[in-house]
């Protein structure tokens, strides 16, 4: 880009605060002269943005004091329209008025009829209507910046009069930073999706340990903030951006919410795709980049859990991953300043806009309808490699450690200690076999085990760490079984499933993989066996 | 430590701390300047640097400038003896 500045103060460092950008500044207060000028810098066939950024009390000239009509204002709104008109190829820049809060009416202001604010605006509306019939116009809002941090933060009285310098530092650094933000909009190179955390993100606690009503989500208190949340986030849908949950829960954890919380904003509805379980978040984000036909590079990721914030950072850089504000009162603000303009920013919202995420979600009931989901290609482009090996007493405490935490997949939920696995391993009565995973995401080490009593061809212990939970390996962790079990000459092999609170996932686990319940007893613990010698099958 | 050599090094403090600044705006290292360095001295500081100069002394310790402090504050020595 080549951009040339036109104002009606000292802008110089403005240039500063906008490097490394190509930019130059037209003589100093010509921002009219220059406008009308064919030779000026501005109509300079290589400049590809103009950039004329006025001071409001300036333009105003004597009426500022109320003496005389404001007629540079009028002046520059028939020039720039002129200007746009005939220089449809360059992006033309320029700020709403915004005059100061010096008022010579005062109080009065507001109803006499010589009113600045009823000036500003009456101008404000002719400039916006000129933007609608030229689309090279970008419009700024710089009231926005006095609104957010203050008049007397962002105006200087002594650099005003010492150099026509009307600005502070910090004024200069924010107009810049809005005038990229708005540029970025105008190139229309938003981001087009929102990744969304559950737990301590749209909502305050873990649902899985409060239960659906008990989670912070209210009219009032900290409920609000997340309440508040939830709206601004569903007010950035009106604008084109689709949602996506990616949380790891229980999946009917979640669907209590949505059906029974009254204090949820965001509804099913409002998600284009949604990811409840307990696999890795990449591969979940991956996913939805598929169901979305959509590249991970136009994905923002909010999560309160820096864990997982790394995690996708690390794996996938393109998607862009900000940090989560510590207190939940500023989510909202947080949200409107740092989230929404920075990453969704829209010159321009279209009628299309409004309804994207219906659209997709009816693409997305199409393509399930044309082809049911291939899990086995899935699992094919994860490439899964797994490795396991019978323990010989070097990472007993890793496997003591998993019959201890594991509890949705876990078969027969028997806790060891240490002390009972090292006896297992040097009796040779029994076998750990430990399962490494690993695939093109990322190493996940140690996720599943299981304890073979070889003596009794008894499966006692199987179990998979949540996280690789859905993927099939825990198939080579019950070949591994059967093997050990045939090669010591057993006909059939044993296992069990004992239920726990938590282990319903496993409850079909044994007949789903060809054995036959044997014994059912009292307390819902049943016996099963398979046939696993060749010949006899 | 002697009260008078404490103020001296704070005096030393603020020198270094604005000649840190000056050297960082004109884009020239910190040893071409000393305490006296001035606009007068300095090809470099002219006066749309001296503005740039102020605009960031401002922003960096908090402190609002008076048009006679722009002004007169035209050293790192002048600088300095402006901050609290």
């Amino acid at each position: 880009m080549k951009g040339v500045l036109l104002s009606n103060i000292n802008m110089q460092p403005l240039l500063r605060a906008l490097r490394p950008w190509d930019m130059a500044a037209g003589t100093y207060n010509s921002l009219l002269a220059d406008l009308s000028d064919d030779r000026s810098a501005a109509a300079g066939e290589d400049v590809t943005h103009l950039f004329c950024l006025y001071d409001s009390d300036t333009l105003l000239g004597d009426a500022f004091y109320g003496i005389g009509r404001p007629e540079p204002c009028e002046k520059f709104l028939s020039l720039i329209n002129n200007f746009c008109a005939r220089y449809t190829a360059k992006v033309v820049v320029t700020n709403l008025l915004s005059i100061s809060s010096n008022r010579w009416l005062g109080c009065a202001d507001v109803l006499h009829p010589e009113s600045l604010k009823k000036y500003e605006a009456a101008f404000n509306e002719s400039l916006i209507a000129i933007a609608k019939k030229h689309p090279n116009l970008l419009l700024v809002d710089i009231d926005l910046l006095f609104r957010r941090y203050g008049e007397s933060a962002l105006l200087s009285n002594a650099f005003w009069y010492a150099a026509r310098i009307r600005y502070t530092a910090r004024m200069f650094e924010h107009m810049a930073d809005m005038i990229r933000t708005a540029l970025e909009a105008h190139a229309q190179r938003a981001k087009k999706v929102l990744l969304l955390d559950l737990d301590d993100t749209l909502w305050g606690g873990i649902v899985g340990e409060r239960g659906p009503h008990g989670i912070a989500l209210s009219q009032e208190d900290k409920g609000r903030c997340y309440r508040d949340f939830q709206r601004c986030i569903k007010a950035l849908t009106r604008t084109g951006v689709l949602l996506a949950l990616v949380s790891k829960n229980n999946a009917a954890d979640v669907d209590e919410v949505f059906d029974t919380n009254k204090m949820m904003i965001l509804q099913k509805e409002d998600f284009a795709a949604i990811r409840i379980n307990w696999r890795p978040k990449v591969e979940n984000i991956a996913e939805i980049a598929e169901e979305l036909n959509l590249g991970t590079d136009s994905f923002v990721h909010i999560d309160d859990n820096p864990v997982e914030r790394e995690a996708i950072r690390k794996f996938m850089p393109e998607v862009a991953v900000p940090d989560f504000p510590a207190q939940a009162e500023n989510l909202p603000t947080w949200f409107m300043q740092e989230i929404a303009p920075i990453y969704f920013g829209k010159y321009v919202i279209s009628k299309e806009d409004a309804a994207k995420t219906q659209q997709y979600r009816a693409n997305h009931a199409r393509q399930q309808l044309a082809a049911t989901f291939d899990l086995d290609a899935y699992l094919a482009g994860l490439g899964i490699e797994c490795s396991i090996s019978a323990d010989d007493g070097k990472r007993l405490v890793r496997a003591s450690q998993m019959t201890q935490k594991t509890n949705q997949f876990n078969l027969t939920t028997r806790r060891y200690a240490i002390s009972d696995l090292t006896r297992f391993v040097e009796n040779h009565d029994h076998a750990v076999l430990l399962l490494d995973y690993r695939d093109r995401f990322g190493d996940e080490g140690c996720v599943g085990m299981a304890i073979v009593d070889l003596a009794a061809a008894r499966i006692d212990t199987l179990l998979m760490s949540c996280r690789v939970i859905g993927r099939k390996v825990e198939d080579r962790l019950l070949d591994k079984a059967i093997d050990l079990c045939r090669s010591r000459g057993h006909p059939k092999i044993v296992g069990e499933y004992i239920p726990s609170r938590k282990n319903e996932l496993v409850a079909d686990f044994y007949e789903k993989h060809g054995f036959t319940p044997i014994t059912e007893h009292s307390d819902g613990r049943i016996v099963y066996e398979k046939i696993i010698d060749d010949r006899r099958q | 430590m002697k009260r008078s050599s404490m103020i001296e090094d704070n005096k030393q403090d603020k020198i270094s701390l604005v000649t840190q600044l000056v050297a960082g705006r004109l884009g020239i290292a910190e040893d071409e300047l000393g305490p006296d360095s001035s606009m007068d001295t300095i090809p470099a500081w002219d006066s749309f640097e001296h503005m740039d100069i102020c605009l960031a002394f401002e922003k960096k310790f908090g402190i609002k400038l008076s048009m006679d402090n722009i002004a007169h504050a035209t050293s790192i020595r002048a600088l300095a003896a402006l901050l609290p």
